[in-house]
């Protein structure tokens, strides 16, 4: 054994050699090197999982919040109100004064994104409105009063109910007979509420053909005039502005304290009144696109509406045969594509040149919710 | 004087096999991190399945408020018994669009074309997810052929109706699967409809 001594086993005092270790290190690192590529591939995912998680919750959250309201679209209208009319209708198409529980928009909005090579796009996006009656004032039910005056100044008095709650600004719904309005509360006094024209959002219009003008013509062959019946209702809109964020904006009377009192106190949430009043909620961003879709009474296929409101909520486009009445809208289809709000850089796109600096990680939502707009029920496609 | 030991080091050989015995204990624990690399995996397929699961409930229960078809038509659609109304097709279905009538789980998935109140034959087209809006940045129509979109391939969705009586049905959404790992998951949904609804006005 001792006589059979090599270079390797021999026993000495000696170490490594500089070489020796060296070699070592080198064979060290060629057979652990390739278990890296699991390490890399671990963090690659966990980059991966821990953006695209959150952006599908965030467009899940919002999915859900705009979901909510666009099930109480139209909610409480039913029975009262026959929005289905055809006046109604014609009223949206000449401008005039019109409610309908959804408001669709389409492609009214830009949103800026990029594209693969990381130029600047621009989107049009849908918007969307729904108005349903405020289950907070007089528990959704109507108060009822008289309109007093014809033309700008027009007062409603009450006679049974009570006001608690409505402010100047708020959005009123008015209803006798066979007529509907509706308006802005201008100044409370007691129990009479004066409508005047120079409201902040538009609508008091006193036009002969006016609803808020026929409100006041007695009803013929009726001994006794009916009394108005006046709900307040919420007035939400959906849209993407250009920075990609989805905003639920709730139209709001200006900031109040009391019925008819000073504007004296601030309200806890911040208005933007320069134009109209209304309160701006943030409900998700990254947003690339918002399309909606309407399917209408009589399970029809998908379409957009062509009652489309565009500036003012005039029709734009009085569109093609079949002509699908917003008051048809029996389920709105959201089609919502978000992206992260930055760039992955644990991941790099080899494929797309422009977005060397990382990648942006997409996710698509779809969701279909019905409107709880229940009045009309006998859909007859309008072929004209 | 207490006499020093051997300064004895290890040799080159016993160096070697030292790493190679090391390298064989790693690679056998590197089985360990390819379980952390896939259920990232898993977790995306899920994330998915969810989604996809939520919407189709939500068509269900969105055509039963909107009442676009009657209450009636919520229930397993039975080809020898014309007498029920039923549109849904129960059992396992691939993952097909929900056709015309706009619900998942009815005879019409995976069709295009008119909404048609009888029943024929489900269609081939698959659920697409955009997974990117491709060089133009656009989604819709018509910048959407370049998109990249991902068809579900081996998702499947059941959708089951059972009566809990006359007023009330239960739904069951099970979206399946295919597991980084091996094997399938599933997400299942439950709910309860009832035929209460505000009535129309006249």
């Amino acid at each position: 054994m001792a006589n059979k001594k090599n270079f390797y086993f021999k026993k000495n005092d000696s170490g490594f050699t500089l070489i020796e270790l060296l070699l070592s290190a080198v064979l060290l690192l060629i057979l652990i090197g390739p278990l890296l590529a699991f390490l890399r591939a671990g963090q690659i995912n966990r980059s991966v999982t821990v953006k695209t998680t959150d952006l599908e919750q965030n467009a899940r959250a919002a999915m859900i919040t705009m979901g909510r309201d666009i099930t109480n679209a139209g909610f409480n209208f039913a029975p009262q109100f026959s929005l289905g009319s055809v006046t109604l209708v014609n009223a949206l198409q000449g401008g005039n004064n019109i409610l309908t529980p959804v408001i669709p928009g389409n492609n009214l909005n830009p949103v800026n994104t990029s594209n693969s090579s990381g130029s600047v796009v621009t989107n049009s996006t849908d918007q969307i409105t729904l108005v349903y009656v405020d289950q907070t004032f007089n528990n959704g039910l109507p108060v009822t009063g008289n309109y007093n005056l014809v033309g700008p100044g027009a007062q409603f008095t009450l006679t049974s109910g009570m006001l608690t709650g409505l402010f100047p600004g708020d959005l009123i719904f008015l209803n006798r007979g066979t007529v509907f309005s509706i308006a802005t509360v201008t100044s409370i006094a007691g129990n009479v509420i004066t409508i005047n024209t120079g409201d902040f959002s538009g609508l008091n219009k006193f036009g002969a053909m006016d609803p808020l003008s026929s409100l006041a013509l007695p009803i013929a062959g009726l001994p006794v005039q009916p009394p108005i019946l006046l709900y307040k209702f919420f007035f939400i809109t959906f849209f993407v502005d250009q920075d990609g964020n989805l905003i639920r904006r709730e139209l709001l009377a200006p900031p109040h304290t009391t019925i008819g009192g000073p504007n004296n106190v601030a309200d806890a949430r911040t208005y933007n009144c320069a134009a109209t009043c209304y309160y701006d909620n943030i409900i998700a961003t990254g947003i690339e696109d918002l399309q909606f879709t309407y399917s209408v009474n009589g399970a029809q296929p998908a379409v957009t509406p062509i009652d489309d409101p565009g500036a003012g909520g005039a029709a734009t486009n009085l569109g093609a045969a079949p002509l699908y009445r917003l008051n048809d809208i029996r389920e709105v289809n959201v089609s919502l594509k978000v992206r992260a709000a930055d760039r992955d850089t644990v991941v790099r796109d080899k494929n797309s040149p422009g977005a060397k600096n990382g990648y942006y990680y997409r996710f698509s939502l779809d969701g279909t919710f019905g409107v709880r707009n229940l009045y009309q029920t006998n859909y007859v496609p309008d072929l004209n | 004087m207490k006499k020093n030991k051997p300064q004895r080091g290890f040799s080159l050989i016993e160096i070697l096999i030292a790493i190679v015995i090391i390298t064989i204990g790693l690679v056998a624990l590197s089985g360990a991190l390819v379980v952390g690399v896939t259920l990232p995996q898993k977790s995306r397929q899920q994330a998915i399945a969810k989604q996809i699961a939520n919407n189709i409930m939500e068509t269900i229960i969105a055509a039963k408020e909107s009442a676009k078809t009657g209450f009636d038509t919520f229930a397993t659609f039975n080809s020898t018994m014309p007498l029920v109304a039923g549109r849904f097709t129960g059992g396992v279905q691939n993952l097909l669009t929900p056709g015309p009538d706009g619900v998942y789980g009815t005879c019409d998935d995976g069709t295009t074309g008119v909404y048609n109140p009888v029943c024929g034959s489900l269609g081939t087209q698959l659920v697409m997810v955009d997974v990117d809006p491709g060089p133009d940045g656009k989604y819709q129509a018509p910048f959407n052929v370049d998109n990249t979109k991902l068809p579900l391939l081996n998702f499947t969705r059941q959708v089951e109706i059972t009566d809990i009586n006359n007023a009330t049905k239960q739904i069951d959404v099970t979206v399946n699967y295919p597991n980084p790992l091996g094997g399938r998951d599933k997400v299942v949904l439950s709910t309860q409809i009832t035929n209460f609804r505000l009535l129309s006005g006249s």
